[in-house]
C-alpha cells in the first residue's frame, strides 16, 4: 500500500512551497501581490542598504552592498559602474544611490543578473531605461519576458517591461573585461533555477556564486522551473574546482563564504545526493526524508534543512520519470 | 496531473463507484421488493439483503406511482443501504424529477451527502438534468460542496460530463469558477524492478476538467464567466496544454483565441508548442493523427502558437513523466527542443514552421542528442520513414545544421551517443548516409565508445536492451569506404548483456549545460 503524505508547509521560508498550486484561490489572489511591485510605484524608501569594502585599501573600485533583497557587487568603472544583481524593484532605487555613492559612478554602465528572481532583477528597468548593458543566461531573458509562476514566492513576476529584459546572453559561457580586469561569467545548469550564472573576477579571487550558495543556511531550489538537486551538486563541485580555499565567495544572500567552506559544503551535497537515492528507493516521501534528518550535523550551522530537503527530495521525482 | 483518457478517475470514478452499488443492489434484491396493498409501516422499510429498502428500490427503477405508495406507506426517505446511498442519491443518479420532487416533498435532504460528502447535487451535475438541478437548488442544495475524496465540486463534475447548460445554472447559483480539486501528494519511488513510478496530483479546475474532455462549449461558458484561462494544475499543465495533450485541438485553438498564454510551460518545462508537436505524433499515428473529434489539426494550433509569440527555443527541463521510455520517450531528455521533436517525428511542416519563427537549428540536448539525430531517430521519436527523414535533413541543412555534432552516452535514456552518420548507418538510411557525407560529415568520427561508422556496419555497436546484435552489412562497409572511411576497431568489443536500467544514482548526465 502506497504512503500518501500531505503536502508540507514547511517552516522558516520565504514562502509556502506549493502554496500557489495548492488551491485556485491562493493562486488567484497571490497574483494579484506578485513580488517586485514596478519600480516606479517604490522609490525604495523601506531599503536601507550596507556597503562593506570588498578590496582593502581600494575605496569604491569593489563594493558589497546588502539589504536590498540580495547581495549586490558594484565594481568602479571608467564611465560607469558594473553591478552583479541588482536587488528588488522596491530597493532598486536606494541601491543604485549606494553603488553610486561606493563607486563615485553616476550610472550602471553594465548590469549581471546571475539568475531572474524578483531580488536579482529589480533594477534592470532602471538600468536599462539608463541604457546600461543586461548581461543574464539566455533563460533569464525568456523568463522576465512574462508571467513566470517560481516554487520560490507565490502568484507571478513579470513579464518586466522589454526595456528592463537583458541585452546580452549566453547559454553557456562568456567573458567581459572591466576597468582593466577579466570578468567570466558562467552558467550553472539546473542548480537554483534553469538560469544560474556564477561570475568569476580571478583577478580579484572573488567569486559571485549565485543563487546555489546562502551564506549560513541551506539553498533554496526552484523546482518549479528547472532546478534540480544533481544540478547543485554539480554547481558546488564547479564553485569548489574554480575557487582556492582563501577565495572570497559572495552567496546571494547572508555572509560571505570561503573556498574551503564551499569544498565543505560541496561534500556535504554529494554525501546527501547519494543518501537521497537511498531514500528513493526505499519509498520515502519528503516528509520522511525530513524526519530522518540526513543534514543532521549540520544543522546546529546552517539551520532547519527541512525546506531544502523536500525541494531536493522533489526534485529526484522529476528528474526520474518513470519508464 | 492527469493527461490521459486513460487516467480519467476523478469525476468519473466516483460515479462509476455509485453506479456498481446501485447495480449491486439491483442484482441483490430483485425478488425481495414487498409488493401489494396491504404492507404494514415495517414491512414498507423492511430492506433487503443490502440493506436497500423498497422505496430504494422504486426510485432506482423510475417507478414514479410506486415512489409514491411507499411515501403515503410510510416509507423511510432517508434511509440508506448498506453502500451509504440515500433514496435521494438513487434519485439523483437518474437525475429524475419527479421522484426527486417526490422525496422533497417528503422530507428527504436535498443534500444527502454519502460518507464522503458526495451530494445529490453533484450527481444530479453529472447527468445534465437541469430541471432537477434547479430543484434541489432551490430547496436550498449547496452548490460548493465538495465532496472529500476527490475534493470535487458539481461545477467541476458537469464540466467533466460535458454538461454547459449545467454549467451556466451553477455559476448562476454562485458556483466557483476557479475552484480547485483536491491535491494528491504521492511519493514517487523505484520499484525493485529500478523503474520510477508515479501517480496523478489531481488538483484540477473546471476548465482543467473541461479541456481534458474536449467539452468546447463547457469551455465557452467559463470563458463567458471569467475564468482565469491560465490557472495551471499543480505540475503546472495550464488548461491549453491540458486541452493539446488530449489531441483537443478545438479547445486549445478556443484558448489561444481567448488570450491564454501561450509560453506557459510546466514542472518539466513542456510548454504548449512542444506538447502540441508531441501529441500531434501524425508520423506515427500518435493521439493527434487520427481525430474525428475535432475541427483544427495540431499543424494549425502550432502555427497559431507560433504566431502568438509561443518561444521556439524553450528547451525541456526533464523528459514529461507522461512520457515513458517507449517511443518519444527514449528520444527525450533535458533539452529538447519543439525542434528536436518535430524533426524525430520527420514532419518537415512543422520542422518548417518552426525555423520561420526563429527556432534555432543549434540546440542540443543535454546528451547533444541534435535536430540531426532526432530525424534520425525514427524508432525512438515516431514513425518517420528514410523518405520523411532525408526531407528534414535537407530543410535542417539549409538552415545552417551542423552535422558533425557528436552526442554522448546517456544512461536515463540508454544511449551510446554518436555522430549523425552513425545514427543512420545503425539504420541502414543509405541515402541519409549519402546525404551527410555531402553536407561535410566526418566518416571516421569516433563516438564515446570510440566507434566509427564503419564499425557500427561491422556489427560491433552496443547491443540494447532486448535487441540482437547486427551482423557486418556490407554494403553499408563498401559505401563508408567508398567515401573515405578507413578508421575502424580490430575487433568487436564485447557488450555485457543489459538488464532494464538500474543505478539511477547518476547526475552529470542530465545535467549537461544546454548547446551549444
Ligand atoms: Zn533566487
Amino acid at each position: 500500500m502506497r504512503r500518501l503524505s500531505r503536502r508540507r508547509f514547511l517552516r522558516g521560508g520565504l514562502e509556502v512551497l506549493g502554496a500557489a498550486a495548492s488551491t485556485g484561490a491562493a493562486l488567484h489572489t497571490a497574483r494579484a501581490t506578485a513580488l517586485g511591485a514596478p519600480p516606479q510605484g517604490a522609490p525604495g524608501a523601506a531599503a536601507s542598504i550596507s556597503a562593506t569594502d570588498l578590496i582593502a585599501n581600494d575605496r569604491g573600485a569593489m563594493t558589497l552592498l546588502t539589504g536590498g533583497g540580495c547581495n549586490v557587487v558594484a565594481v568602479r568603472g571608467p564611465e560607469g559602474s558594473l553591478l552583479v544583481d541588482g536587488g528588488l524593484a522596491a530597493s532598486s532605487g536606494a541601491l543604485l544611490e549606494a553603488a553610486a555613492a561606493a563607486t563615485g559612478n553616476a550610472r550602471v554602465s553594465t548590469l549581471i543578473d546571475t539568475h531572474w528572481h524578483p531580488s536579482q532583477t529589480g533594477s534592470n528597468e532602471r538600468v536599462g531605461r539608463e541604457g546600461g548593458l543586461i548581461i543574464a543566461h539566455e533563460v533569464t531573458r525568456l523568463y522576465l519576458g512574462r508571467a513566470a509562476l517560481s516554487s520560490c514566492y507565490p502568484g507571478s513576476y513579470g513579464p518586466l517591461p522589454a526595456v528592463a529584459r537583458p541585452t546580452k546572453t549566453t547559454r553557456d559561457r562568456d567573458s567581459l573585461e572591466f576597468a582593466g580586469q577579466h570578468v567570466d561569467y558562467v552558467y550553472l545548469p539546473a542548480a537554483h533555477t534553469d538560469g544560474d550564472l556564477y561570475v568569476h573576477f580571478p583577478e580579484r579571487n572573488l567569486l559571485v556564486a549565485g543563487g546555489p550558495v546562502l551564506g549560513d543556511t541551506w539553498p533554496v531550489l526552484d523546482i518549479r522551473n528547472g532546478a534540480w538537486v544533481g544540478g547543485l551538486v554539480q554547481a558546488y563541485e564547479t564553485l569548489a574546482s574554480l575557487a582556492r580555499p582563501d577565495t572570497r565567495i559572495v552567496p546571494a544572500n547572508g555572509p560571505l563564504v570561503s573556498g574551503a567552506e564551499i569544498a565543505r559544503r560541496r561534500d556535504i551535497y554529494q554525501q546527501l545526493f547519494k543518501q537521497l537515492f537511498v531514500y528513493f528507493n526505499k519509498g520515502f516521501g519528503a516528509d520522511d526524508v525530513i524526519a530522518a534528518r540526513p543534514l543532521k550535523a549540520y544543522e546546529a550551522q546552517l539551520g532547519d534543512p527541512a525546506r531544502f530537503l523536500d525541494g531536493a527530495y522533489r526534485s529526484l521525482f522529476l528528474a526520474y520519470v518513470p519508464d | 496531473m492527469a493527461w490521459g483518457r486513460s487516467a480519467r478517475r476523478d469525476a468519473a470514478a466516483r460515479g462509476a463507484a455509485a453506479a456498481l452499488a446501485a447495480g449491486l443492489l439491483a442484482l441483490a434484491g430483485c425478488a425481495s421488493i414487498p409488493h401489494g396493498a396491504g404492507a404494514s409501516p415495517a414491512a414498507v422499510n423492511q430492506r433487503g439483503p443490502d440493506g436497500s429498502t423498497p422505496l430504494q428500490w422504486a426510485v432506482y427503477g423510475e417507478d414514479v406511482a410506486e415512489v409514491q405508495r411507499l411515501i403515503r406507506a410510510g416509507a423511510d426517505v432517508s434511509a440508506t443501504n448498506d453502500y451509504g446511498a440515500t433514496p435521494m442519491m438513487l434519485a439523483a443518479m437518474t437525475g429524475n424529477t419527479a421522484i426527486i420532487k417526490l422525496l422533497l416533498a417528503a422530507g428527504a435532504s436535498p443534500e444527502s451527502p454519502n460518507e464522503e460528502g458526495q451530494t445529490a447535487l453533484m450527481l444530479v451535475a453529472r447527468t445534465g438534468n437541469v430541471d432537477a438541478a434547479k430543484l434541489l437548488l432551490r430547496h436550498g442544495a449547496s452548490v460548493n460542496a465538495r465532496e472529500r475524496f476527490r475534493g470535487q465540486t458539481a461545477l467541476m463534475w458537469a464540466a467533466a460530463r460535458h454538461h454547459p447548460q449545467m454549467m451556466e445554472l451553477l455559476i448562476d447559483h454562485g458556483a466557483e469558477v476557479n475552484a480547485r480539486s483536491a491535491l494528491y501528494d504521492y511519493e514517487r519511488h523505484v520499484t525493485a524492478e529500478g523503474r520510477a513510478k508515479t501517480e496523478d496530483t489531481g488538483g484540477l479546475t473546471p476548465l482543467l476538467f473541461a479541456a481534458r474532455e474536449n467539452c468546447l462549449a463547457c469551455v465557452d461558458v467559463l470563458i463567458a464567466h471569467h475564468v482565469d484561462i491560465n490557472l495551471p494544475d499543480p505540475d503546472g499543465y495550464a488548461p491549453v496544454t491540458v486541452a493539446i495533450m488530449n489531441a483537443n485541438w478545438d479547445v486549445a485553438k478556443r484558448l489561444i483565441l481567448a488570450g491564454c498564454d501561450v509560453n506557459q510551460w510546466d514542472i518539466f518545462g513542456q510548454g504548449p508548442l512542444y506538447a502540441a508537436i508531441d501529441v500531434g505524433d501524425i508520423a506515427s499515428g500518435g493521439r493527434g493523427s487520427n481525430d474525428p473529434l475535432n475541427q483544427a489539426t495540431e499543424h494549425e494550433i502550432v502555427h497559431l502558437l507560433l504566431e502568438r509569440g509561443a518561444n521556439p527555443n524553450m528547451q525541456l527541463f526533464y523528459r514529461p513523466k507522461n512520457r515513458g521510455f517507449a517511443g518519444a520517450g527514449g528520444l527525450v531528455s533535458r533539452g529538447t527542443t519543439p525542434l528536436i521533436r518535430a524533426a524525430a517525428d520527420g514532419d518537415v511542416v512543422v520542422v518548417k514552421m518552426l525555423l520561420a519563427s526563429g527556432a534555432d537549428v543549434h540546440l542540443y540536448q543535454a546528451d547533444h542528442e541534435t535536430p540531426v539525430m532526432a530525424a534520425l531517430s525514427p524508432q525512438r521519436g515516431g514513425g518517420a520513414s528514410e523518405f520523411r527523414a532525408v526531407a528534414v535533413l535537407r530543410v535542417l541543412h539549409a538552415a545552417g545544421a551542423d552535422v558533425n555534432v557528436l552526442s554522448h552516452v546517456h544512461p536515463l535514456k540508454r544511449t551510446r551517443g554518436g555522430t549523425a552518420l552513425e545514427y543512420a548507418t545503425r539504420l541502414g538510411w543509405t541515402r541519409a548516409m549519402a546525404l551527410l557525407v555531402m553536407y561535410g560529415a566526418d566518416v571516421n568520427a569516433k563516438d564515446d565508445d570510440g566507434l566509427t561508422a564503419l564499425d557500427y556496419a561491422m556489427g560491433r555497436g552496443y547491443v540494447p536492451f532486448l535487441q540482437t546484435k547486427h551482423p557486418p552489412q556490407w554494403d553499408l562497409v563498401k559505401l563508408l569506404q567508398g567515401w573515405g572511411a578507413t578508421v575502424q576497431l580490430a575487433k568487436t568489443p564485447y557488450w555485457p548483456p543489459q538488464g532494464p536500467p538500474l543505478g539511477y544514482a547518476v547526475y552529470s548526465p542530465v545535467i549537461w549545460p544546454l548547446g551549444p
